[in-house]
């Protein structure tokens, strides 16, 4: 456990009309470490990294995020500084990457472009993309685009990046860029959570896994601990599919 | 100005209302039956014919009706206002209604033609029996888009010299001093046909999905 | 009843001015009822109930009648209760309101079409309802929309012809007048080869953009 408590779950649920995707869900995430969640499919993963911004909002319990409850009127805040990539990157396809990079802080935090441009371009330089700060997404492949849309959350500044299956779109020869720059931010000891099912990455950079299965969370271990002590069967079973494979 | 007692008044406006609730259907029959035609002829792509039809078509998109109506009663000298009128919404409409058509038989997958073609079919057989059925789904809100337009442009005919509602409810506000009960009420009227028009379209759109959902094949 | 050259150079000042007027006309009204149709649909978005209720009630009323009645009210009505207004004005009023209204459903539909994940990666970033909108959904919606925009547009040039039927001396007009005083229909007809030609110009002006500010994914 590396710094404080950054973001905590209170019993919470979540209901997609009868279904229950979140079951009196309780966690703790802490500053500094790198979190993979994992877990098959259905089984509430995306749905609880999106309740952390409140893109789903919560039926019961409660979310403290840097010990501010998150809900419809905090969300706005809470987003500023979570910052967040998604599956099907969702890039803004009528604005150039480095454009996409900028809106954010220009018009969400209010700083001036003469600050954003040069943070910006920095950033874009370190995960590899300094001569396509011009290009449209369009132009760009599937993993210059995730790194893209990296960058656009960390251009924010934020306290914690969550991954939403970051590199589950991606072709197979371009999942090993986007995990690069994942574990590059890793080492830097940014605060992440990631839903992943790149179990590789987790090895190598996490700090604490955690099995989901229906709604619950299972089990939190260590990175190590989870690879060879699981204790639940449903854990145990996942890791032999998984790693199968 | 004179005090006209309402009734009398919507009386009046009632009579207008009935001479272009009397075009709407011709107008409908008239480009319903032409615009399939031409739009079908379109699809040949006959050398001469097509040139005129796109000619045609061009110069109905880019003249507004109004000029459609008075180059009509000029050139035709056409005493009958009446019959002005139908000459000249028909002939506007109609090219819009064919390229209605045109695209929906062009959105037929080739499939379809050589099939019935290879049985033996005819052009024509084939455009009646095998095609037109299927695209009538396809094509209906776009025509019946067309026709809430062909609705609208009725308040135009009363430069033709037809006594319609707008000429008689013109007239009427001068003596009754009331626009907003003349003009109200003819909205009013217009609304309802419009959207009438737009229920009868989702109607038919309706018995059309349930007729043909289980039995089309691509 | 035959077409006379001589006639074209005598009117073809007049004709030349009355083609002003429309462009005029045109130019103004098809701007402003863009403004209206893009604001309307954006405000829907707002969710605000009673003003969405409102904004539905425009467009359907405006949809579902001829833009000659509410002309006719607004040039020969509103005169009975004192209030003139200049038949240009009156034009732009009404093409604005009427057009607007179909522009709005135009562009209404072309914002449902931007998928939801812009939506969530700009609310992800912390912009407000109207950031997003302003940034990130309405400048993609009105970019895929232009073929239906500028289809819309061709009938905003047709409407300016209605003006003529409250005494503005647009192309309609003059082609009007002057059969009047010939009775020779070559005005007419060298004002419906106008309108024709400013279809055209129109139409490749839109292609023209509809290639260039296409958006692809």
């Amino acid at each position: 456990m590396k710094g404080g408590v950054l973001v905590e779950f209170k019993d919470v649920t979540k209901r997609f009309g009868d279904l229950r995707v979140m079951d009196n869900f309780n966690a703790q995430f802490f500053e500094g470490e790198t979190h993979v969640v994992c877990g098959r499919s259905g089984a509430g993963k995306s749905t609880m990294l999106r309740c952390i911004n409140w893109l789903e909002p919560i039926n019961s319990g409660s979310i403290l995020f840097e010990g501010i409850s998150v809900n419809a009127k905090t969300a706005r805040e809470v987003r500023k500084r979570v910052g967040m990539v998604f599956q099907h990157f969702n890039l803004f396809p009528h604005l150039t990457i480095l454009r996409n990079a900028i809106l954010g802080p220009v018009q969400a935090l209010k700083e001036s472009p003469r600050e954003v441009i040069p943070r910006a371009k920095k950033l874009f330089d370190r995960v590899g993309l300094t001569d396509k700060i011009d290009a449209y997404p369009a132009q760009l492949s599937g993993g210059q685009k995730q790194r893209a849309a990296i960058v656009r959350a960390l251009a924010m500044n934020p306290d914690l990046i969550t991954f939403d299956e970051p590199t589950s779109a991606l072709d197979p020869e371009m999942i090993s860029e986007v995990l690069d720059v994942m574990k590059k931010l890793s080492q830097e000891g940014r605060s992440m959570i990631v839903v992943s099912h790149e179990m590789g990455f987790a090895k190598e950079a996490a700090d604490r896994i955690s099995f989901m299965d229906e709604g619950k969370l299972v089990e939190t271990k260590s990175s190590n601990d989870f690879f060879e002590n699981p204790e639940h069967d449903g854990t145990r079973q996942f890791l032999r599919q998984i790693l199968q494979v | 100005m004179y005090e006209i007692p309402v009734g009398s008044l919507l009386r009046q406006l009632g009579l207008g209302t009935l001479e272009t609730l009397k075009l709407l259907p011709v107008c409908i029959g008239l480009t319903l039956a032409l615009g399939t035609l031409i739009g079908a002829l379109h699809t040949l792509r006959l050398p001469l014919l097509n040139q005129i039809i796109t000619a045609y078509v061009f110069v109905m998109r880019g003249v507004p009706p109004l000029i459609v109506l008075l180059i009509v009663f000029f050139v035709a000298n056409i005493a009958d206002a009446f019959l002005a009128a139908i000459i000249g919404l028909s002939l506007y409409h109609t090219a819009y209604i064919s390229e209605v058509v045109r695209g929906g038989i062009m959105a037929m997958p080739r499939g379809q033609f050589e099939a019935a073609h290879s049985l033996g079919l005819s052009t024509f057989q084939t455009l009646r029996k095998v095609i037109f059925p299927q695209i009538w789904y396809q094509t209906l809100p776009s025509i019946a888009g067309q026709y809430i337009l062909l609705a609208k442009d009725t308040s135009l005919v009363s430069v033709v010299g037809m006594q319609d509602v707008m000429r008689i409810g013109k007239q009427l506000m001068q003596v009754t001093a009331n626009p907003f009960i003349v003009y109200f009420f003819i909205g009013v009227f217009y609304y309802l046909i419009c959207t009438s028009l737009q229920q009868v379209s989702i109607r038919v759109e309706d018995g059309m999905r349930k007729r043909y959902a289980r039995g089309v094949t691509r | 009843m035959e077409f006379s050259w001589q006639l074209v150079l005598k009117w073809g000042p007049s004709i030349l001015k009355s083609l002003t007027i429309t462009v005029e006309m045109f130019t103004l009204s098809a701007f402003l009822a863009l403004v209206v149709g893009t604001v309307v649909p954006a405000l829907m978005r707002l969710g605000i109930r009673p003003l969405n209720a409102l904004l539905r009630i425009y467009i359907s009323i405006f949809r579902n009648s001829p833009l000659l009645v509410f002309l006719f009210f607004l040039f020969y009505g509103l005169p009975f209760f004192g209030i003139y207004i200049a038949p240009f004005w009156c034009g732009v009023l009404g093409i604005t309101l009427n057009e607007g209204a179909f522009l709005a459903e135009i562009i209404r539909g072309a914002i449902q079409g931007i998928p939801r994940g812009d939506w969530e990666a700009a609310d992800s970033l912390g912009l407000g309802r109207f950031q997003v909108l302003r940034f990130v959904v309405v400048p993609q919606a009105l970019r895929n929309a232009i073929p239906a925009i500028t289809g819309q547009l061709s009938i905003v040039m047709k409407d300016t012809s209605l003006m003529s039927l409250i005494t503005l001396a647009e192309l309609t007009y003059i082609g009007n007048f002057i059969y009047s005083r010939t009775f020779n229909i070559t005005g007419l007809f060298i004002v419906a080869m106008i309108y024709v030609a400013l279809f055209a110009v129109l139409n490749l002006a839109a292609r023209v953009l509809e290639t260039r500010m296409r958006i692809r994914r």
